[in-house]
């Protein structure tokens, strides 16, 4: 029997790619593989950019989604830039996730996933206080991972 | 140095009998790997009857050093959800863990190097607001050792590649 949570994101479930731009202008890449563990119970949610070639590891992040008692999902995760935090769901569209919560400096981190032309797109940014400025980290267009066509022998 | 650096020979799998925290016996098995480009721990741990069909306690975190460099971490546990994880200063060849869940309870998780092929675990819980916990405490323990390949002779595979022709 397959999870509530796996239920919701089962579209979601697999790799994915595309182009990132970071904040200081450089042109990267992002891979981004979302995993069930444990049956389904908790999604592992990892991320790592590299620069264009590949070889440079450039930002990374990961966290683990699952469902609180009243149906939103929270997330515990790390990332290299913003350390460690929990975020809690708000409620959204259907289609999309938005994850929001406390960064240690008194800013507020929130991610957002939102299902596109059978497309994943990824938008981080954090803001400060109730009523302060939002910087966008990153937004992602991302597509999922295809085996490519090799020719048969 | 990386704080990473004391548990990268941890590396692998490792397996054991031992008791859960209801006193009933348990299979462990844990696996520690390098993830996220080589930049964080991850450990995978499961408990099961001994029979493997009811999994007791599972449990997946990942350590990674946190901007400010101390080693802290991520979990998610089947009893007790996601929670953050602070590696506490212990001796060498220890990792003590600890971390509060949302559900208002405090876990505490221990892995102790025997030698190089052995580990001892124990972990226990306890509410936020009870006292400290003493020896009588319910723990789950177990002793782990590193799981090898059986040793066998191979049999006969497909044939060598030729050399490379220039």
């Amino acid at each position: 029997m397959r999870s509530a949570l796996l239920k919701r994101f089962a579209g979601w479930i697999g790799s994915w790619s595309g182009p990132v731009q970071l904040p200081e202008g450089r042109d990267g890449v992002m891979q981004l593989d979302i995993t069930p563990i444990f049956e389904g119970d908790a999604l592992e949610v990892g991320a790592i950019m590299t620069d264009q070639t590949g070889q440079v590891l450039i930002g990374r992040g990961i966290g683990f989604w699952s469902l609180e008692r009243d149906g939103r999902v929270c997330c515990v995760m790390y990332g290299g830039s913003v350390g460690f935090t929990e975020l809690l769901e708000s409620p959204d569209d259907p289609d999309a996730l938005a994850l929001s919560g406390p960064l240690g400096d008194g800013r507020t981190l929130t991610v957002m996933y939102s299902q596109n032309d059978g497309g994943l797109q990824l938008t981080s940014s954090t803001s400060e206080g109730y009523t302060g400025s939002v910087t966008v980290r990153n937004i992602t267009q991302l597509r999922r991972r295809a085996e490519s066509e090799i020719p048969p022998l | 140095m990386n704080p990473l650096a004391p548990f990268l020979g941890w590396i692998g799998v490792w397996g054991g009998e031992g008791e859960a925290q209801t006193g009933d016996p348990t299979i462990v098995r844990t696996e520690f790997s390098l993830v996220q480009g080589g930049t964080a721990l991850s450990m995978h741990f499961e408990a099961c009857d001994p029979g493997y069909r009811i999994l007791y306690h599972g449990v997946r975190a990942i350590l990674s050093q946190a901007p400010n460099g101390d080693l802290r971490g991520i979990a998610y546990s089947t009893i007790h959800r996601g929670y953050l994880i602070e590696l506490t200063p212990d001796d060498e060849g220890v990792m003590a863990l600890t971390g509060a869940t949302r559900g208002g309870n405090r876990i505490f998780v221990t892995f102790v190097q025997e030698d190089a092929d052995n580990l001892l675990f124990t972990a226990s819980w306890r509410p936020n607001t009870a006292a400290p916990a003493g020896d009588d405490t319910p723990r789950m323990s177990a002793p782990l050792r590193r799981l090898f390949p059986m040793k066998f002779e191979r049999p006969p595979g497909p044939p060598a590649m030729p050399p490379a022709t220039q």
